[in-house]
């Protein structure tokens, strides 16, 4: 270990802080979950940060809005610009795309608009297929391109969109979409349910062009254990948590998909694990 | 209600003397009080009480909170089990945990929230959420899992069923989701005999360490202890909601009785509270806690006092509330949520004031909200509010806690004969989708993803995934807990006493069938007028129908005893004039796998594996949804049962389970074996192309029979290898484990009936139809 210390920032509102935590631990990050009442000067003590799921602020104005003004928050900016790994997740997500950090440049560019989904509306949760994009994200390294994993998503906001026309293509071109929903089969996901939300490009998570902040709808921390990892998934993972559950040798509670995404920071970070 | 002089006489020597026009008059005010009420009123205090004691009277001695119609009856329940800690009586039940997992225990609640939903849907539902929460959290315990039983009137009704039906969902899920509590499932129930009278059941539950309960009383000892009022100011919400929830209906608007809920500030709230359960658990400080839900800082303070032994003296102008002026018997008796009351020593008072107010910052939260010290414990025993220095209670506490108790008629209900089953010949291949597409027997999914199930990381077994939910109790350790639901309303219609065992033992065997132990249940009685003496009638069959049901299968957690009803909730007056709902007990039960590992999803997992059908025989359609969905026939008796040899199935159930003999498994429940097997497709993983070829002609009955029979049995999925081992499990048991078929991997069910004949339908036209009715009713506009 090299002392690397993670701070999952606990806004008023968040739900996930505990998981994250617990997630991050995992794979031998130290961890603290940091309160909004204390000083934004204390976060200088850290050197990767996440934004946890939940409903920040009660999700007023828009989701995101309110947490996107947080002094805490405003000075996570310095801190992105400087190359410190921050990844939101969920609400989290909501929040860097509201703050500017996601796409990146500091301004509003693009929106975690209400999903769409045909005869529903509102939340919505499900697992769903993610595949990871070649990128220079931090948070995929050492991820194969193309590789499949697992998720669960859960929220009523988290399709990614833009006023600008091709602006989503245009940063998956770029290389700032690490994550996109995919079929069961491995391609990206065009329709209801594979693409839970109506995404543009079936993004599911966007990182700034540096790769070293990143905005992910669906939850890892979530899938931790790989017996936890809904029965209706199937392929490699499927295949993985059914063995695991027919050895009963306590294989099924070991790592599980969400895991791959913390373990990917902790090599950035430079942490054995 | 107007304002009135909190502390002045609510009626004078004289007029007590006509005490029915007392209870008018005070009925015209909002507080309900019996003639016979107001009598006895009169004599404990020695005097015609004040305003403000006439309201929490009022309340006390409502049915909502004195049960004063039920109590006796509830005495018949079996409570106790070597595995309880806590039985019915505090705010949640308490269970023991077997060993790694023994230095954590099980919180277990359940409450309704019938009436608010009816007038006010999403608030209603919300707070229904909020309320059981608070139960949980208020037992020392940290909030893990929500449930939801839910009865809506027929869609087809009008426009109302409908909205109350959105409205209710979409009030538990922006509540539950916001608040970071994972919703483990439950169920839904359509039918027109709750176009009224919706119901709304939340369940709880919750981990504390085993030596970490709080109990909801004074602590022992000299103290001194102080009264903290911690949450949301006190404002004028939900005033008069106990006695809302204890009357009928009307069409008055009702509501301003009904709470409103944020689930943003009782997030950060209970954040704060675990941040105070762990600072008073490290240095071993004696507490009391209790969540302030019907009657308000009243009932709470009255009742911390009186369940300590002890005594009490307010100051309620030092609680926090909001700036308006209010009559300070509203304050005393509102029903605002998100609040807590705690009694703790003197000494750590500010610092406990210091941890909401400061570190957690709640008013920044919610403007007003916070934590003040609003009184303290004496050792008399007497209850004393004063408002800047008047008096407005001053009472021996034992009033407070003599229950009130009313003698109710009751009556053998006698219903109307079913109508003799009519004979035609109907399209069987045609009635399974016809099934699939209604509002029972499909697909519960289109409702199930409107909740987060996952948040925590706890979620092992999802609603949906097997016929009970499941949660890790230690990331550490193989342990779980399962939680599983039922009550069926048309079965208990048909024969209460039948219908109220039949709740029982399915709720147990849900959990049983995922491989988890029976560990112990929670019921709320969900009845019409309890003037109603045929509503007695039920109520006294459908106690009887319980109690039997639980002593005859806690075998499993503890051989021999009973499994017992740990925490529970009875909710009346669901009635409209003549328009009663039908006898809803509606049961949970919890219980304990050894290892996650081993829980039995329903899903079918690969071409190869046997089906096998354990159980009791294909036989009649008694109940069956069949009857009342394709048949469009209602009433008639719910299947027999037989709790001697459900027992033996449940015990089957675990031993197939903790052997990993089967890799699947599903009960036969609404409609039947047809509907089963197709969940069992549906429920496969998402790459999987699998069918299933059955064949159910050695049965030997009517093809609908063979398909349709709602008498409870269980399927497995089994690897053939393993098929000799469950085989012997269940003969040993006196069963025959009949293997009825294949799964296969041609994307078909296709199921061999009496003659030969032959029915066939591809899994792509069974997922079309399962769910429909549902994903129909949700999104149709106007009448």
């Amino acid at each position: 270990m090299n002392g690397a210390r993670v701070a999952v920032l606990q806004l008023p509102g968040v739900n996930c802080e505990h998981e994250t935590a617990r997630a991050l631990a995992r794979v031998g990050l130290e961890t603290e979950i940091f309160r909004w009442t204390r000083t934004p000067r204390e976060l200088a003590d850290f050197d990767a940060f996440v934004l946890p799921g939940g409903f920040s602020y009660q999700d007023r104005v828009r989701a995101g809005a309110l947490a996107a003004k947080d002094p805490l928050v405003e000075s996570l900016a310095g801190r992105a610009e400087a190359g410190a790994p921050v990844l939101g997740i969920c609400n989290g997500a909501q929040v860097l795309v509201e703050a500017g950090l996601v796409p990146g440049g500091g301004h509003v560019e693009v929106a975690l608009a209400r999903n769409r989904m045909p005869d529903r509306a509102g939340y919505y949760t499900r697992w769903v297929w993610c595949r990871v994009e070649e990128t220079a994200c931090v948070f995929t390294r050492g991820l194969t391109p193309g590789t499949l994993l697992p998720l669960p998503v859960a929220h009523a906001e988290g399709r990614f969109t833009s006023a600008k026309r091709r602006r989503i293509a245009k940063l998956v071109e770029a290389g700032q979409a690490p994550f996109r929903y995919a079929t069961p089969a491995g391609q990206p996901a065009a329709n209801h349910p594979d693409n839970p939300n109506g995404s543009e490009e079936a993004v599911a998570g966007l990182c700034n062009e540096r790769g070293n902040v990143l905005a992910l709808m669906p939850h890892p921390e979530r899938a931790a254990d790989l017996g936890s990892v809904s029965r209706s998934i199937g392929g490699e993972w499927g295949r993985r948590r059914d063995a695991a559950f027919a050895a009963a040798d306590g294989s099924s509670w070991g790592d599980g998909p969400g895991l791959e995404l913390f373990r990917g920071l902790a090599r950035h970070l430079g942490v054995a694990c | 209600m107007s304002v009135l002089l909190a502390g002045r006489e609510a009626w004078t020597r004289e007029e007590a003397a006509d005490p029915a026009a007392v209870s008018a008059r005070l009925r015209a005010h909002g507080v309900s009080l019996e003639p016979d009420e107001v009598t006895l009123l009169s004599a404990q205090l020695g005097r015609p009480p004040r305003w403000a004691e006439a309201v929490l009277f009022g309340i006390l001695w409502s049915e909502h909170c004195s049960y004063k119609s039920t109590r006796h009856l509830l005495k018949r329940l079996p409570t106790w089990a070597p595995q309880v800690l806590i039985g019915p009586g505090e705010d949640a039940g308490v269970v023991a945990l077997p060993a790694p997992c023994d230095d954590t225990v099980l919180v277990l609640g359940h409450e309704s929230h019938n009436h608010p939903s009816q007038v006010l849907p999403v608030e209603g539902a919300a707070t229904g959420v909020g309320g059981i929460v608070r139960d949980i959290v208020c037992m020392g315990a940290e909030v893990v899992g929500v449930l939801d039983c839910l009865r809506f009137g027929d869609p087809r009704s009008g426009v109302h069923a409908r909205d109350v039906m959105r409205g209710v969902v979409e009030g538990i899920a922006s509540y539950g989701n916001a608040l970071g509590v994972p919703n483990l499932g439950g169920d839904t129930v359509f039918d027109t005999g709750y176009d009224q009278n919706c119901l709304v059941n939340a369940m709880a539950v919750g981990f504390a360490p085993a030596t970490g309960v709080i109990r909801s009383r004074v602590p022992e000892g000299p103290g001194p202890w102080a009264f903290v009022l911690v949450g949301k100011p006190t404002d004028e919400s939900g005033f008069g909601g106990a006695a809302f929830a204890s009357g009928e209906l009307s069409d008055s608007d009702q509501r301003g009785a009904v709470q409103l809920p944020d689930p943003f500030l009782k997030r950060v709230l209970n954040v704060a509270t675990y941040e105070v359960f762990r600072r008073v658990r490290e240095r071993g400080l004696s507490c009391g806690f209790k969540d302030l839900g019907a009657g308000g800082i009243a009932c709470a303070t009255s009742e911390l006092a009186a369940a300590g032994g002890c005594g009490a003296e307010l100051s309620l102008e030092l609680a926090h509330r909001v700036a308006r002026e209010l009559p300070p018997e509203v304050l005393l008796c509102a029903e605002t949520q998100e609040r807590y009351c705690w009694v703790v020593p003197e000494s750590f008072a500010a610092e406990l004031c210091d941890v909401y107010e400061r570190e957690f910052a709640l008013a920044s939260v919610h403007p007003g909200a916070g934590a003040r010290v609003i009184g303290r414990a004496i050792p008399e025993r007497r209850y004393t509010v004063r408002w800047h220095g008047e008096t407005l209670v001053d009472c021996e506490v034992d009033a407070i806690t003599a229950g009130r108790r009313i003698e109710r008629a009751s009556a053998k209900h006698e219903r109307a004969k079913p109508p003799r089953a009519r004979r035609r010949a109907l399209d069987t291949r045609k009635a399974l989708l016809t099934l699939l597409a209604g509002l029972h027997a499909g697909s519960r999914e289109y409702l199930c993803r409107h909740y987060d199930g996952d948040v925590q990381g706890r979620t092992w077994l999802r609603a949906g995934e097997g016929d009970a939910a499941v949660l890790r109790v230690h990331p550490e350790r193989a342990m779980g807990v399962a939680f599983g639901v039922a009550g069926n309303p048309f079965w208990c219609e048909g024969d209460a006493a039948r219908g109220a065992e039949h709740a029982v033992a399915e709720a147990a065997r849900n959990v049983a069938v995922v491989g988890a132990r029976p560990w112990a249940l929670t019921d709320c009685l969900n009845f019409g007028h309890p003037e109603d003496a045929e509503v007695m009638g039920d109520l006294e069959d459908t106690l009887a129908g319980l109690a039997r049901a639980a002593e005859a299968l806690g075998g499993l957690a503890t051989p021999g005893a009973p499994l017992p009803f740990v925490s529970g909730n009875v909710s009346l007056y669901n009635q409209v004039g003549r328009a009663t709902i039908p006898p809803s007990p509606i049961v949970m039960c919890a219980g304990v796998i050894a290892d996650v590992s081993r829980a039995l999803g329903l899903g079918a997992r690969a071409a190869g594996h046997v089906l096998v059908l354990v159980g009791d025989d294909r036989d009649g359609l008694d109940g069956s949804t069949y009857r009342r969905d394709v048949l469009r026939e209602r009433g008639g008796p719910p299947p027999p049962l037989d709790l001697e040899r459900e027992a033996r199935l449940q015990e089957l159930a675990v031993a197939v389970a903790e052997g990993g003999w089967a890799v699947a498994a599903h009960d036969v429940s609404d409609g039947g074996l047809a509907v089963a097997l197709t969940e069992m497709l549906l429920g496969a993983a998402d790459d999987a192309v699998l069918g299933a070829e059955v064949d159910l002609e050695p049965f030997e009955v009517d093809p609908a029979v063979a398909l349709f029979c709602e008498r409870p049995a269980i399927v497995y999925e089994v690897p053939f290898e393993r098929l000799a081992r469950l085989s012997q499990a269940a003969r040993d048991r006196g069963f025959v484990a009949w293997p009825v078929g294949t799964v296969g991997h041609q994307p078909m069910l296709r199921v061999r009936l009496r003659g030969g004949e032959t029915l066939s339908w591809s899994v792509a036209e069974l997922a079309h139809a399962s769910g429909q009715g549902l994903r129909r009713v949700w999104n149709e506009e106007g009448v």
